[in-house]
């Protein structure tokens, strides 16, 4: 399944994360899969402890970042797939 | 008897012979291995299969031909021969399987890897089942280079700061039979024990001595995964990213699953990125 714009997506409950040499590392317990996010992603990690669309992100973190909104949200689009597929995240209804 | 086995003092009421006798000091006994009567099955197992079973407070019980094995508090391994077994498998599930729960009632971290010293650095072999790891450290230890631990390598977080040590297992190697011959002709093994994939034997390397005379073995400096390539690629090593390196260091923590079972997840994670921070992978 491929993420929308409008997605509602949150950080999956059995997470294990820490820092190792620059990167922020994250497991999933159930499938034992590593996933390794640099310091921007990390950031965008924080943000996703309550359910937020990829949209209202977007703009969220073009106030943090010098980039417009649109950019971000491809951006997010991209890594937000892949966490989706490695189960670091989920989607809500 | 007791034996050396990790910087263990283990007493046993079998012969284990492919452990070095104890030639410590007269501390007490840290591994006792009894000869016993296992109960048939756990109550209330939380991880259980055919030949295995674990309960919530990690206390194991392997049921495997070679007989019957109660693993508990991290210190005992009560043992009932199987009927007709053959001797030879008896330590080789003690010393498998056995160890590795051990090690992991015990705190530690047993990583499915073959390893030797190599001047002042100690080196582990990891990656899939018949890639090569016991034959590579054979043919170092015929080059004169101490063999520390093959298949199960007890990683050590000790107490010297960063420093990651192999704790000294065993003075053996499992190897198949061809790969005995061509390196090390005339000798016999001194034992075999079956595998999934056909007959393995074992062979004891006659060691440089670092292990009897009890010295400290060089820090833990690399984990090298076996991988096949092409014949057509020249052989080489690469350094994998650290997550990377987290993730396969995960990948070959023996018996992980059942790790998983007596709940130390979150702990070999962290031991994981530890690992992963202060060794070459």
């Amino acid at each position: 399944m491929s993420l929308k714009h409008d997605s509602k997506v949150v950080k999956v409950g059995n997470l294990l994360s820490a820092g190792l040499e620059g990167e922020t590392v994250l497991m999933n317990i159930q499938t034992g899969n590593y996933f390794g996010l640099d310091s921007l992603g990390a950031e965008v990690l924080q943000h996703l402890e309550v359910p937020v669309t990829i949209d209202a992100l977007s703009r969220t973190l073009e106030a943090e970042f010098d980039a417009d909104a649109a950019t971000i949200r491809e951006d997010l689009l991209y890594l937000f797939n892949q966490m989706l597929e490695y189960g670091l995240i989920e989607v809500v209804a | 008897m007791d034996y050396q086995l990790c910087g263990w003092r283990v007493a046993s009421d079998i012969v284990i012979p492919e452990l070095l006798p104890w030639m410590g000091d007269d501390r007490p006994v840290d591994v006792h291995v009894r000869l016993g009567e296992p109960p048939e099955a756990l109550p209330q197992p939380v991880f259980a299969t055919p030949f295995l079973e674990i309960a919530a407070d990690s206390t194991s019980l392997l049921k495997v031909m070679a007989g019957r094995y109660l693993i508990r508090d991290g210190q005992e391994i009560i043992f009932r021969p199987g009927l007709g077994a053959d001797p030879q498998d008896q330590s080789v599930f003690l010393l498998g399987t056995s160890l590795g729960l051990l090690l992991h009632q015990r705190g530690m971290f047993p990583l499915h890897a073959s390893s030797v010293v190599i001047g002042e650095r100690t080196v582990a072999m990891c990656g899939p089942s018949g890639i090569g790891k016991s034959t590579l450290v054979a043919a170092l230890a015929a080059r004169g280079h101490e063999l520390l631990a093959d298949d199960i390598c007890a990683i050590d977080f000790g107490s010297q700061g960063d420093r990651l040590d192999v704790l000294p297992a065993l003075a053996r190697v499992k190897l198949w039979q061809d790969s005995l011959e061509r390196l090390l002709p005339g000798e016999a093994a001194v034992g075999s024990a079956g595998s999934h994939d056909g007959p393995k034997g074992h062979f004891r390397f006659a060691q440089t001595g670092l292990l009897e005379r009890g010295e400290v073995t060089p820090p833990l400096a690399a984990i090298i995964r076996l991988r096949r390539v092409s014949p057509a690629r020249p052989p080489g090593c690469v350094r994998l990213p650290p997550f990377q390196a987290a993730s396969i260091v995960n990948a070959q923590v023996y018996r992980l699953e059942q790790s998983r079972a007596m709940g130390r997840t979150e702990t070999i994670f962290q031991d994981c990125l530890r690992i992963a921070s202060r060794v070459f992978i």
